[in-house]
């Protein structure tokens, strides 16, 4: 079960290391960006979307509605 | 030759004192054959529960062994699979930061996904039967 637990908190710590380096790249990317640059918006909107379903990736699954 | 006058010897005369009033005539009475007898059958039985007991402790020792040796494996395994893990995330990134520096769509793309299906692929997938069962 230790060696579970082990392997839990790298997970919390690669779940919360990955949204904040991409959220510095979102805002690196705003600084960068032109609002009136349609290809810097598509890309401004898919780094935003794929932030949202990074910050949506559950920590541990569920299985037979427990949280693992 | 001293003889007993108990029919057990030195066993029935140490009886007799820890028992205390009216135990000298009860061991006295006692039939050395009976006596005997039970001797040999509670030694039976001792010998009998301390097999009994060595069986038991040898399969508590191989079952431990066995928890060890997969705690062993699963360790192993988690840091593996992390370190593997850890190294596509970064290049991942890498790729992504050069990517949005150079404007290069597809390849912004392809380290977005390539994030998402590392990060929404939980290491401990494989395990989650066995911790279940925890």
């Amino acid at each position: 079960m230790i060696a579970v637990l082990d392997a839990v908190l790298v997970r919390v710590a690669e779940k919360k290391d990955s949204p904040v380096r991409l959220k510095n790249e979102l805002e690196n990317l705003l600084a960068a960006s032109s609002p009136d640059n349609e290809h810097d918006a598509y890309r401004v909107a898919k780094v935003a979307k794929s932030l949202r379903k990074l910050l949506d990736t559950p920590i541990l699954d569920k299985r037979d509605g427990r949280v693992i | 030759m001293k003889t007993s006058k108990y029919p057990t010897g030195k066993a029935g005369r140490a009886l007799a004192k820890h028992l205390g009033v009216g135990g000298k005539g009860l061991v006295q009475n006692l039939n050395p054959l009976e006596v005997l007898r039970e001797y040999v059958s509670y030694r039976k039985t001792a010998l009998e529960q301390q097999t009994e007991r060595e069986r038991i402790a040898a399969k508590r020792d191989v079952a431990v062994r066995l928890i060890d040796s997969e705690r062993d494996l699963i360790l192993a395994y988690f840091e593996q699979r992390c370190a593997e893990r850890k190294e596509t995330l970064d290049s991942l990134f890498d790729i992504l930061h050069t990517a949005l520096q150079e404007k290069n769509d597809p390849a912004m793309d392809a380290a977005l996904s390539g994030i998402l299906g590392v990060v929404k692929d939980s290491p401990l997938n494989p395990y989650i039967k066995k911790i279940v069962q925890l």
